[in-house]
């Protein structure tokens, strides 16, 4: 095999492959090969133009599967991109065997996503990378069975509805991936991390958790749980924190979602609206007629240990030149780069909402519309629903969480 | 095709030749003569085309002292193959909606033209089409090379183009943070 490597390797010298022409070889690229590009080699590295016209490491970024066109040119395992920071997009063909043939995605964090498939086995995902860690099946959790890609029932008799997985840490954390998966109906957070064979059931209720020495969880009427993790979290009843007075009239639907202030405190954030219809709707640019309008957020933060286990505080924005980015992935802050027009500060970037993509907010103006030309109702029928995603450089691999 | 090989190629460069000036020469870094037809050579490259209206195109051999003759071989068999080929309507690539620019996607036999190439020959020869100026043959070669990287980690990049890992470890967390630059993450 030595003699044949010889052979077959190249004797010019790739890495002086002059500046103009690395530049062109990456314009041919798909994006997440663009971004391993410059960690090939310096003089690589050197050539490459970063710029909008790349997808920008760290960028806030939607993934979406690829719209059709009508020409019906949706690849298998082919994305797109939508960088919300300079307003473009890109496209993005997820590499290795398998990937997301078949399965969905439940949850991201960074550039990792979380995904099942029909019999709710779990994997995260690096779609940059083809990296692959499997998480322990939820057959781990004592008397549960996997009924099929939903639902897993628990003995003697209790049914739980699989949601969504909060990935807190990724496989590239130090200290290794910690995933909160989400059911609906009573009981139902459970717990795992690197180096963990089973799912650790939390006891009591959800919706959304996030993490760091608790793990906390929102219900679908604000009410937040959270469950203190020094014995591991395995036997501890939640605190109930219960939902802050929102005074709107009953016709409004709310959403919550958890995020953590800029000081560290647990954000409780509410969009709200109601229903439009007809000529209003159309107006308004909502879609379809009939859609609930959400035209507002509100914010509160959490003191926790204030009142007998929490106090809220409404504050007015989330602070400064930053962007609070929420939805089905892990929540996180951009700092908007001074005199940016495309990213709006003190705002909240919600996505998968209510008829579009994205929707940003900010506390004066409440809602300032959908993001981008992508309507939602392209995606209906498909199980991808829209995620925020955040490239990072690849300059080197995680190989030691790799399973395959 | 050298010039002074009677093979088939070289037999119907020679009857254009015949038609009085239709072709002109060129002479690899290393001497060695090539004839190809003025139309394809002012159509394909800029620089060519150029020196063919500049009037500075030697009837004994223009000197390309950049290009070797394996290289210099191809891109005349490209300009031959081209000028012999019936343009298809252009297949403008498939990412109409996006950032990228929307390239050509190579023909079929501008494919196979490139993929019978080795490395060390497709290295020559993307450098060439960048001397002289050649868009398409640009186009077809940065494509291949592209092909060539997709979907592969930066060590399996390394291993295919042989190219050693010049990062330091520190280099690659600096790199890391600097490509980060406008954003972060608590």
């Amino acid at each position: 095999m030595l003699s044949a490597s010889i052979e077959t390797a190249t004797a010019v010298p790739w890495a002086d492959l002059p500046p103009e022409l690395c530049n062109l070889v990456v314009d041919r690229l798909d994006a997440f090969s663009a971004l391993r590009f410059p960690a090939v080699c310096r003089s690589w590295a050197a050539a490459c133009q970063v710029g909008p016209r790349r997808l920008r490491p760290g960028a806030p970024t939607l993934l979406t599967p690829i719209l059709m066109d009508g020409n019906g040119m949706a690849a298998a395992a082919a994305f797109a991109l939508h960088d919300v920071s300079t307003g473009r997009s890109f496209h993005a063909s997820v590499s290795g065997r398998g990937g997301l043939k078949n399965r969905r995605w439940v949850g991201a964090k960074d550039d990792w996503l979380v995904t099942t498939d029909a019999t709710c086995s779990l994997e995260l995902l690096n779609p940059a990378t083809g990296d692959l860690v499997r998480l322990p099946s939820f057959a781990t959790i004592p008397g549960a069975t996997v009924e099929d890609g939903l639902r897993i029932s628990v003995a003697p008799r209790s049914v739980y509805v699989f949601q969504h997985v909060a990935l807190c840490r990724t496989p590239a954390h130090r200290d290794g991936y910690l995933a909160v998966a989400v059911f609906s109906s009573l009981l139902a957070v459970a717990v795992a991390a690197t180096g963990d064979e089973r799912w650790t059931p939390l006891r009591n209720y959800v919706g959304g958790p996030m993490l760091y020495e608790k793990v906390f969880a929102v219900d679908t009427c604000g009410n937040v749980y959270f469950w203190d993790m020094d014995d591991g979290g395995a036997n501890s009843n939640p605190t109930v924190v219960r939902a802050p007075e929102i005074q709107i009239d009953m016709y409004v639907r709310q959403r919550f979602k958890l995020a953590t202030s800029i000081g560290g405190e647990v954000l409780l954030v509410c969009t709200y609206g109601d229903s439009v219809f007809g000529e209003r709707a159309r107006s308004l640019g909502v879609p379809n007629a009939g859609y609930r309008h959400t035209r507002s957020i509100l914010l509160h933060e959490l003191d926790i240990g204030g009142g007998d286990s929490g106090v809220w505080r409404r504050v007015d924005g989330i602070g400064g030149d930053h962007a609070l980015f929420v939805g089905q992935s892990y929540p996180f802050y951009v700092t908007v780069p001074r005199g940016s027009s495309d990213l709006k500060a003190n705002s909240v970037y919600a996505a998968d909402l209510n008829g579009y993509v994205a929707m940003v907010f900010d506390q004066c103006q409440g809602c300032a519309g959908g993001i981008g030309p992508f309507v939602y109702s392209d995606f209906r029928g498909t199980s991808l629903r829209p995620i925020w995603f955040r490239p990072t450089a690849h300059l080197d691999k995680q190989a030691q969480y790799v399973v395959r | 095709m050298e010039v002074d090989k009677g093979k088939g190629e070289a037999e119907e460069t020679r009857k254009v030749a015949e038609a009085d000036r239709d072709t002109v020469t060129l002479k690899s870094s290393d001497g060695k003569l090539f004839e190809v037809s003025k139309e394809a050579a002012a159509r394909l490259s800029t620089v060519l085309a150029g020196m063919i209206a500049g009037g500075s195109i030697d009837d004994n051999g223009t000197d390309l002292k950049q290009i070797g003759s394996e290289a210099l071989e191809n891109v005349v068999d490209y300009c031959n193959k081209h000028a012999n080929s019936i343009p298809s309507a252009a297949l403008i690539s498939s990412s109409i909606s996006f950032n990228t620019a929307p390239f050509k996607e190579p023909e079929e036999w501008e494919r196979k033209f490139v993929d019978r190439l080795s490395h060390d020959a497709l290295f020559d020869l993307v450098e060439a089409a960048n001397f002289l100026g050649m868009e398409r043959l640009l186009d077809v070669t940065c494509h291949k090379i592209s092909e060539m990287m997709k979907g592969k980690s930066p060590d399996q990049i390394r291993e295919v183009f042989n190219i050693k890992n010049d990062y330091t470890k520190e280099e690659l967390e600096e790199i890391r943070q600097e490509l980060a630059w406008a954003f972060y993450d608590d």
